[in-house]
């Protein structure tokens, strides 16, 4: 098990440096700079512009400017933000736990609610209600998140219907309605994959060896099927992730929630190259371990796998 | 195929997406400021709608068939001249069927040929990220040891890696004003849940014994793969991909709202519903909202029913 | 897809009943115009005022102004700072305008609670003209000042190396007093960027990044006890929480949502409207290093394709008139008897023919030794305006055979493009909060290559008549210099100029005391009532 855990640590190494390589490229490739926004003020001649530049280290040879970028990456020293110059890691101090209360949220009411719709869509496909639910699934599966958002608010925090939320930031139940739109496809998407997945666990012949031993309906349902039918689940949870942070920019947007989304948005907008470090680095270290402690969950759910399997 | 029309709800999508197929493609024929048949000057000049032939004057034909909407999807109204007392938008009325926006153009001709800006995306997106995601998780799950572990760990990067620095990124550069700049980006971000799957399906199928019987008589690696593994694992890609075409749309609605998608004035469906989203003050424009976002949502729906369908067909098979 | 087909039905029937069943009285004249009604009443002490602010500054000092400055000006220099205008009892300056000597007025204190002397202002200036500092957007109008003396607490001596009619003005107007303790240590990691210490009505509270910024009264200049900026990026959700009431001042509407208000009765029954006329003027440009554009006949063509009646019309709603003139609208610097040329695609079309342009191949475009008339506006894609304006134009050049193109980037490339002059047209709009501004940036030659002259403008005439501004102390004799700069310039068609923006602003009925200038509004007079 340590030996597994150990092994998969020193896997994220070439994956951590392949996405530095990545945002750096990004950055580099992307025209502009953070200086350039400064034409508003007048008379900003070509020469302050080339000092501001050379201030920032942006006028070394882009190797140099790689070498530097990736050092300060493994010492997670992000420095300062080029464009308002407080520290980046105060900034995603700032950002990481919105985003971590509306997207946790969103998973775990995603994912907890998904499993026993998807269990019960799996026990009853021929029932009439179960039809219906699956059709309301698959129509709310269609509408755009930004255009279900402008809805709630305009219904639940406009002042003409229903006046029960505020209509930007977290504070006062402003959470409800970012979460229920990022909630909506992780629900909508785990609920089908549970259903799958469960129809499939009912087919095996260990489910109808338990039947036949004459374990009661419920108990192979729960336990047997189940158990079986969550892996593809978990490694969804994983994944879902990256998904609904990137997910989250619009939505963060409508709701004026500054979290990671908008951080990203903006940093690579104002081309703040130390944010778009550490927002990149961040994101990639949390979805990685993300990744890792799914792996893990496998040989919980599923004692039949062992860990030592190739990751 | 065969199985896909034997389903109902997947003939029904099919039938759905045909037509929106057609529309999209015949998007000319449908809106358009040109006729579609005209004669002038003793001359017939047949689909001008098409050609958009640039001396045809059309101020005295002696006879024209027009398209149902008389309408291109960029002609604002300095184009048309139209002049009412009330600046645009407009409600639907019997020159406009459904409304315009706010700068006096159709909504009706803009949602026509927005379909075939949105599918055009949409298909192609998930055509490429289906060809990147079948070589890379076909080579990465056949060959092993060190191409897989590389391969995968670029499978990784790629899902790690915020998407939005990806788009903004790639689009900033692009100078070329074409749709390909966005397919491309979009490509490049969801081309890895095809490799996985596609690497875990091969890795199964390896070890099934019509491949091992392959190996065994003596087939070259690049045969087995495409004679066998592919056409295997392409069932359940199809699955994803068919999927892939509804986030796709819904993706590149998104990206019109962040102000990265498709480039104005050309008309997308996106494009339509962040209008839309622009004049949500104006409190009675509700066709501007209402006609991209009922083509949207049945669009994907449609497209949702027919994964379903394929998923049922590909499981019936197996 | 059913849900939501009803869901927008409704929403429509409700907005219709609205409209047909409540409120007979519509707003009034006062209302429409954008005007506000005289004061009546004594101030009441006490409330909160919340601004709507679209866009978070990135820092507060004024002096290291980045992209924002617009917003941060308001937001600080006024209600924070003040500048020597306020803090100076008197100042004089020499005959030949190369000394200008500051009298502070006696115990000001600053927030932290220690009192203004000369060596303060001295050391808010010594920031500014540090060569090292992110400063240079303020330095460039104070470039002629030689050097600083403060003989006494109380005096501070101004030396200029040159005469420049526009140096003692902007030291004066603009420059915001900062206390020279807090302007030590390493320059971009200062506290005072992100807690402003001034001597205003209003002191710093709290900075809650990405919500809002807080500041209390200072003493009793300001009848508020609190004034809250709030950031809010979307126009239609800050409109919905205005409609709820949670702001009291909302500022730089949207031509449409401003018309907008127009029908919703609980606008006119609860908010008053403002419209102001700012020194403010949007161009669209053409790359005048490029053959296509680099002759007058061509240009003038061009902006006799420009859509004017409509764009007003449609984007602008009847809200931002035509301009032609480079500096404030009405005032004694532009020449009335200028006139707009005519949207006229026919005389644009003889213009053109004269100018060399021919359709020779009969594709629909026009050529010029050999070169089709096509070119792409470059835009930034958050520009709505632009995303409006551009088509309107587009549908009018191409019936007079030239094939433009948009071409949408993302702001930064946008101005590092505009930058590298690597475009073939672009739009802009100069801002300023001052009614005098010098124009030698924008349209003097020698600014042509890294300067503000992206167009590449250049008339040897125009570069004397610039000059002569600069060291010219007579205000009239100026103004008749500077009408002959508008009306060269516009004859040039150096900028194909569209509208003078005004400020589009609205507040609660109960905000009372709100006197609209180009400095913004004066916080200390503003009062809420019961």
């Amino acid at each position: 098990m340590r030996r597994y855990v150990l092994r998969r640590l020193l896997l994220m190494v070439p994956t951590f440096l392949g996405i530095t390589v990545l945002t750096f490229a990004v950055a580099q490739l992307a025209p502009g700079d953070p200086f350039s926004l400064e034409t508003e003020s007048a008379g900003l001649t070509a020469d302050a512009l080339a000092r501001q530049r050379a201030n920032a280290g942006l006028d070394a040879p882009i190797p140099l400017q790689f070498a530097r970028w990736v050092s300060r990456v493994v010492r997670f020293d992000f420095g300062r933000s080029l464009i308002d110059q407080r520290p980046v890691l105060e900034k995603l101090g700032e950002a990481m736990p919105r985003t971590a209360l509306v997207a946790g949220l969103a998973l775990l009411l995603g994912f907890g609610l998904a499993v026993p719709l998807g269990v019960f869509l799996a026990t009853n496909a021929r029932r009439r209600w179960a039809r219906v639910l699956e059709a309301t699934l698959l129509i709310a599966w269609s509408v755009p998140s930004f255009w279900l958002a402008v809805l709630l608010l305009m219904f639940f925090a406009g002042p003409r219907y229903l006046d029960w939320f505020p209509v930007q930031g977290l504070a006062d139940g402003g959470f409800v309605l970012p979460v229920i739109c990022l909630t909506w496809p992780t629900l909508v998407i785990a609920t089908r994959q549970v259903r799958s997945a469960m129809e499939e666990a009912l087919r095996q012949d260990y489910v109808k060896a338990a039947r036949a031993r004459g374990i009661p309906e419920r108990r192979v349902i729960w336990n047997h099927a189940l158990r079986n039918s969550l892996l593809p689940v978990v490694t969804m949870l994983g994944l879902h992730l990256p998904f609904l942070v990137g997910g989250s920019v619009v939505i963060e947007r409508i709701f004026g929630i500054p979290g990671m989304g908008l951080l990203a948005f903006d940093s690579i907008g104002t081309r703040d190259y130390p944010t778009v470090m550490g927002v990149a680095t961040v994101m990639a270290v949390v979805t990685m371990f993300s990744m890792l402690l799914v792996d893990l969950a496998y040989g919980f759910i599923d004692p039949r796998i062992r860990v030592e399997r190739a990751g | 195929m065969r199985r896909l029309w034997a389903d109902r709800g997947g003939r029904r999508a099919l039938l759905f997406l045909g037509a929106l197929l057609g529309v999209a493609l015949g998007a000319d024929l449908l809106a358009s400021e040109f006729p579609l048949v005209v004669r002038v000057g003793g001359k017939t000049h047949w689909l001008p709608c098409v050609t958009k032939p640039v001396d045809l004057d059309l101020s005295n034909p002696e006879w024209l068939v027009r398209t149902p909407i008389h309408f291109g999807p960029l002609q604002t109204l300095a184009a048309t001249g139209e002049d009412r007392p009330q600046p645009p938008p407009w409600a639907p009325d019997t020159v406009h069927w459904l409304g315009t926006d706010e700068l006096g153009r159709d909504v009706a001709a803009r949602l026509v040929h927005g379909a075939r800006v949105s599918l055009f995306v949409a298909f192609f997106t998930v055509l490429i990220s289906l060809g990147i995601g079948l070589v890379i998780g076909g080579l990465s799950g056949y060959a092993g040891g060190l191409v897989d572990a590389a391969l995968s760990r670029l499978l990784e990067v790629m899902q790690t890696f915020p998407l939005v620095f990806f788009l903004i990124a790639l689009l900033s550069i692009v100078r070329v004003q074409s749709l390909w700049p966005l397919v491309i980006a979009l490509a490049l971000t969801r081309w890895t849940e095809v490799a996985r799957l596609v690497r875990a399906e091969v890795l199964s199928l390896e070890s099934r014994e019509f491949v091992l019987a392959a190996r065994a008589l003596g087939a070259s690696p690049a045969r087995i793969i495409a004679r066998h593994l592919i056409p295997n694992a392409l069932g359940p890609a199809l699955v994803v991909a068919t999927f892939g075409v509804g986030s796709a749309i819904l993706l590149e609605t998104a990206l019109s709202f962040l102000g990265i998608g498709v480039a104005p004035p050309t008309a997308s469906w996106g494009e339509l519903l962040t209008e839309a989203h622009r004049t949500l003050h104006h409190p009675g424009a509700w066709w501007l909202a209402l006609f991209p976002g009922l083509a949207i949502a049945s669009t994907v729906l449609a497209v949702n029913a027919l994964g379903e369908a394929v998923r049922r067909s590909v499981d019936g098979r197996a | 897809m059913i849900r939501l087909a009803s869901l927008a039905v409704v929403l429509a029937l409700s907005g219709c009943q609205r409209c047909g069943g409540a409120a007979p009285k519509g707003p009034d004249a006062a209302w429409l115009e954008g005007r506000l009604t005289p004061e009546t009443g004594a101030p009441r002490e006490g409330g909160t005022l919340v601004v709507r602010v679209p866009i978070e500054p990135v820092g507060l000092t004024r002096l290291h102004d980045r992209f924002n400055e617009g917003t941060m000006v308001r937001l600080t220099v006024g209600p924070i700072y003040e500048t020597l205008t306020r803090l100076a009892q008197t100042w004089s300056e020499s005959d030949d305008h190369l000394t200008l000597t500051i009298t502070l007025r006696e115990g000001v204190k600053f927030h932290d609670g220690h009192v203004l002397d000369s060596h303060d202002v001295k050391a808010t200036i010594d920031v500014v003209m540090n060569e090292q500092l992110p400063t240079a957007g303020f330095r460039a109008s104070l470039e002629t000042l030689s050097s600083v003396e403060t003989p006494d607490p109380r005096t501070v001596i101004v030396r200029w190396s040159k005469p420049y009619f526009l140096a003692t003005h902007t030291l004066l107007a603009a420059l915001p007093v900062m206390p020279a303790s807090a302007l030590v240590g390493d320059f971009d990691t200062l506290p005072i960027h992100r807690a402003p210490i001034g001597t205003g009505p209003f002191r710093f509270e709290k900075w809650d990044p990405g919500t809002s910024i807080s500041l209390v009264r200072a003493d009793d200049r300001a009848h508020l006890e609190r004034v809250v900026y709030r950031f809010v990026k979307d126009d239609p959700a800050a409109m919905q929480a205005f409609e709820k009431g949670e702001f009291g001042l909302m500022t730089r509407l949207t031509p449409s949502a401003w018309r907008a208000l127009e029908s919703q009765p609980w606008a006119w029954q609860r908010t008053q409207r403002i419209a102001f006329p700012e020194n403010t003027w949007a161009w669209l440009g053409f790359n005048q290093r490029k053959a296509m554009f680099a002759d007058v006949a061509t240009r003038r063509a061009l902006a006799m394709l420009y859509p004017a009646d409509t764009i007003e019309k449609t984007v602008d709603l009847g809200l931002e008139p035509r301009t032609t003139c480079p500096y404030y609208p009405g005032s004694k610097s532009c020449d009335p008897t200028v006139t707009p040329l005519p949207f006229d695609p026919s005389a644009a079309k003889r213009l053109l023919a004269e100018a060399g342009w021919t359709d020779a191949d009969h594709d629909g475009v026009l050529e010029r030794e050999g070169v089709k008339f096509s070119f792409a506006f470059l835009a930034a894609a958050q520009s709505v305006k632009m995303t409006k304006l551009l088509p309107l134009f587009l549908d009018t050049l191409k019936a007079a055979g030239i094939d433009a193109r948009i071409e949408t980037v993302d702001v930064s490339a946008y101005l590092s493009r505009v930058r590298a002059h690597d475009f073939d047209a672009m739009a802009l709009s100069w801002s300023s909060a001052d009614e005098v501004q010098d124009n030698f940036a924008n349209f003097h030659s020698s600014q042509a290559e890294s300067g503000n002259n992206f167009l590449g403008y250049r008339n040897p005439e125009v570069d004397r008549l610039l000059e002569q501004i600069r060291d010219d102390f007579d205000a009239e004799h100026r103004a008749s210099l500077e009408r002959e700069v508008h009306r060269r310039v516009y004859a040039d068609q150096a900028y194909l100029f569209m509208g003078r923006r005004p400020a589009l602003d609205a507040a609660a009925r109960s905000v009372h005391g709100l006197k609209p200038s180009l400095g913004w509004y004066d916080l200390s007079a503003v009062w809420i009532a019961n």
